[in-house]
């Protein structure tokens, strides 16, 4: 062992430690969501006709390819996953380049619906020619959220992509595989975080 | 009669964690628990004594009605960043992030942390976002209250950002911090120390760690949009575009409600081995206090809404966190009852932490009850945004948390250090803090239920001798705490060397040499005897 | 079944759900549609939970840790939605600005 992990009696107890850290991460993480989803609840029960005017205005084809590419990147880190286990280290990274690749998508898209609101007069803050042409109570409210919303998930994706392509480089061996699986962990929540976050501006 | 396994010659180990390596650098880029615990405490206690500062400018300002010797504006902006260093420089990161890193690896008997360079980085960004705090004095300071309400807080001309990044950052810390401890604690227990033989301490340092790091995202949304809404206009919560302040205190209180859980829960950990060492006794129930901590953890955070009762908050959340306000009580009253019962009977030694954590009983007691006052709707109606509030949660922040911090330093004193503080003038420290704090907090209950607003730079006619009194009070407890840092600073100067364990605790970080070397132990390690078994006679 | 293929069968689920979501979504089911299309995110969310993160294999702290995480969610979502929706009339901000009159007794 290292010696910056001496203190650890065993690998297993550092694999152990690395795997909890992640899952307290997660629920930390999960909170910081929570605090975004409580404003959006609050508000979609103030103004609910606001928000079906916002949401039949977004992006949604752009949105949901965007949730197509976000679940082919978990599919295809998880299958690397299996394969890290397996010994199939050469398709375990390529794989992981993938997942990567389609984080750096997902973020191409989003940026593209953004310029395609600003494009429309749709700025946080209720700023915006759309707002004039359509001035419904709590609109602002809705587009403001959304972009703050899509905005930690998306620097959350970006850091993900970071975590997820350094992984790929530094692929770990058999008795370090606690690691990837800590990736994979961070990688499968940022996902989870955007299966909700679709409905809620997109769909419905 | 049966031995404690104290290794032989541990009493005075040259080797000290101290004496390992002396260099700045050495403490600079140590990952050593006992250090970084060591440099938080340094940190904290100065950010404790700053805000201090602008705690007696407040009390000077409310010697006479009207202006006395700061204006209006800057009231505002002292008694901000009064609760914002307080909170969050201070009071948050103090005794689980000073003594909780110093402790918790040698009261479980480990080495180290889980993850010891995780720690450095946590104490840098701790420090990072306190200067930036600090910094954001010199950019005129903030005057919205540690609270940041909106719609204030996006149109004060008060430069408001800097603040909450430094919030933010610290924030950061405190989640790093917390992921630690209970790493720590559930995979670097010694071999066979189970959950329900583990200090209490550390029990309360687990539970104090959930909270952080569940409670503080919640924070860092919160400031990111009061930044926004502040600095790009994003109008969140402005009426005018449909935003609703009240979200905002949904938000920030759902943070700052088991943020006093994050700061009372470690130092009820400190009277909890405070009591048993020098009551000669072990814990009247342990199981009672482990669980009333995890309770007070889960519950601390279903009561939120009861800051928000004149808010304008629907009837039933009004019923619903009254009702559940009341719960965190019992677990508390669970407490002070067990707490009560270990020193009845007990071969009680009143060394001067065990003084404080008289004192701790006396105000924690008031305070706890106050809390159950204002908690109380139909009463809050009356003393909310009064000083009854402010005097409620000093009694709690002050009179039982840093009561316990105090305590805590004087009990460990000698771990730490190797020495012995002197007890004539420590004696005089404590007499003069808690006298100190009386006089000065007690008016205020009485200010507050007289109608005195809180956070009014103005007196109205009436309430002048009572904020008198307060302000003499501060200058009382200021002394206090000027003579507890003279006894501290005499102590590790010229105290008299102490042993392994001058307390004869049988806690498990008193089983080791005192300062301890930097591996914590040495030989093998052997707890079982358990941490608070005084019925095993001690050896002299 | 093995763990490669299993996984890729996961996948295809949820590509398959995320499609029904997506044709759901131009159905005009009127406030049902929200309910819908959580659903669908629920079932997709516990696939991926299960499947890719294997939650069932993790140790039993990290299981609390994260319904530690839920259970707040959940309570706070509650929460802000009983303030929201039992407020005094429809909406706070389409209150009239008179003041209270005195014999109103709601709070």
């Amino acid at each position: 062992m290292s010696a910056d992990s001496d203190h650890f009696e065993s690998v297993a107890q550092r694999a152990q430690a690395v795997r909890l850290a992640l899952g307290v991460f997660l629920a930390s993480e999960t909170l910081l969501f929570t605090a975004i989803l409580a404003l959006v609840v609050g508000y979609r029960a103030t103004w609910p006709e606001a928000f079906a005017f916002g949401v039949h205005h977004n992006t949604k084809v752009l949105g949901s390819i965007n949730t197509v590419v976000l679940l082919t990147s978990s599919t295809s880190l998880a299958v690397a996953l299996e394969m890290l286990r397996t010994g199939r280290r050469r398709v375990a990274t390529a794989l992981t380049l993938f997942t990567a690749a389609c984080g750096v998508a997902f973020l191409a898209i989003k940026i593209t619906e953004y310029e395609h609101h600003f494009a429309e007069g749709i700025y946080p803050g209720g700023r915006g020619a759309f707002f004039v042409a359509h001035p419904i109570a709590g609109l602002p409210a809705f587009w403001t959220l959304y972009f703050l919303a899509t905005g930690f998930h998306g620097v959350h994706v970006l850091a993900g992509v970071g975590a997820v392509g350094y992984r790929a480089i530094r692929m770990p061996d058999a008795t370090e595989i606690h690691r990837f699986e800590a990736t994979a962990l961070y990688w499968h929540f940022v996902d989870l975080v955007w299966l909700f976050l679709w409905p809620l501006f997109y769909l419905a | 009669m049966t031995a404690l396994p104290i290794p032989p010659g541990a009493a005075h180990d040259e080797r000290s964690f101290w004496t390992t390596a002396t260099t700045i650098k050495s403490w600079l880029v140590t990952t050593d628990h006992k250090r970084i615990g060591i440099l938080y405490f340094v940190a904290t206690t100065s950010m404790l004594f700053l805000g201090g500062i602008f705690a007696i400018i407040i009390r000077l300002e409310h010697l006479t009605p009207g202006p006395t010797i700061v204006s209006a504006e800057t009231y505002n902006r002292l008694f901000t960043l009064h609760g914002v260093i307080m909170v969050w420089l201070y009071m948050i990161p103090s005794i689980p992030a000073g003594f909780g890193n110093f402790l918790v690896p040698l009261q479980i008997g480990a080495t180290e942390v889980a993850f010891p360079r995780l720690n450095l980085a946590s104490f840098y960004v701790y420090v990072i976002g306190a200067a930036v705090v600090i910094g954001s004095l010199f950019a005129g300071g903030v005057d919205t209250g540690w609270t940041f309400y909106a719609p204030y807080s996006a149109r004060t001309p008060a430069t408001v950002l800097p603040t909450l990044i430094g919030i933010f950052i610290v924030g950061c810390s405190t989640i790093l911090g917390g992921i630690n401890f209970i790493v720590t604690i559930h995979t670097m227990r010694l071999r066979g120390l189970g959950w329900m033989r583990m200090p209490l301490f550390t029990w309360t340092i687990y539970a104090t760690s959930i909270i952080q790091i569940l409670a503080t995202p919640v924070l860092g949304i919160a400031l990111t949009v009061i930044g926004l809404d502040h600095t790009f206009d994003w109008g969140l919560f402005d009426p005018a575009r449909g935003g609703d302040p009240v979200l905002l205190q949904h938000l920030f209180w759902f943070y700052s409600h088991p943020a006093v859980y994050i700061m009372i829960l470690p130092a009820m950990g400190v009277v909890s081995e405070v009591i048993p060492t020098f009551a000669h006794k072990n814990p009247y129930s342990y199981r009672a206090i482990v669980y009333s901590t995890l309770g007070i953890a889960f519950v601390g955070f279903l009561t939120w809404g009861h800051h928000m009762f004149v808010a304008g908050i629907s009837r039933f959340d009004a019923a619903a966190f009254g009702l559940l306000s009341m719960l965190v009580a019992i677990f508390s009253a669970i407490k002070v009852f067990t707490w009560v019962g270990t020193l009845f009977r007990g071969s009680i030694e009143l060394a001067v932490p065990l003084l404080y954590v008289f004192s701790f009983f006396f105000l924690f007691t008031f305070g706890g009850m106050t809390g159950v006052a204002v908690a109380t709707m139909s009463l809050d109606v009356h003393w909310h945004d009064t000083y009854f509030v402010v005097a409620h949660f000093h009694f709690i922040m002050v009179g039982a948390t840093f009561t316990a911090f105090l305590s805590a330093i004087h009990y460990w004193f000698p771990k730490v250090t190797g020495r012995l503080y002197a007890r004539k003038p420590a004696l005089v420290g404590w007499a003069l803090v808690t006298l100190g704090f009386l006089v000065t907090f007690t008016p205020q209950f009485l200010l507050g239920n007289g109608g005195m607003p809180r956070r009014y730079y103005d007196d109205p006619v009436g309430f002048s001798v009572l904020h008198v009194i307060s302000t003499m009070g501060s200058w009382l407890l200021t002394l206090g705490m000027f003579v507890v840092l003279g006894v501290i600073v005499h102590g590790v100067a010229r105290g008299a060397k102490a042993g392994p364990n001058p307390w004869h605790s049988r806690s498990f970080e008193w089983r080791t040499a005192s300062p301890p070397p930097k591996r914590n132990f040495v030989g093998p390690i052997d707890f079982n005897i358990g941490a608070y078994a005084y019925d095993v006679a001690d050896e002299p | 079944m093995s763990p490669i293929r299993l996984r890729i069968v996961v996948g295809l689920l949820l590509a398959v759900l995320a499609t029904a979501s997506f044709v759901a979504s131009f159905g005009h089911l009127g406030s049902f549609a929200l309910t819908v299309a959580l659903s669908i995110a629920t079932i997709k969310a516990s696939l991926v939970l299960v499947f890719f993160m294997e939650v069932g294999k993790q140790s039993a702290s990290f299981k609390l840790a994260l319904a530690a995480g839920v259970l707040l969610l959940v309570t706070m979502l509650a929460l802000v939605a009983t303030d929201v929706s039992l407020r005094r009339g429809p909406s706070w901000a389409n209150e009239t600005t008179s003041p209270r009159r005195a014999d109103d007794s709601s709070l």
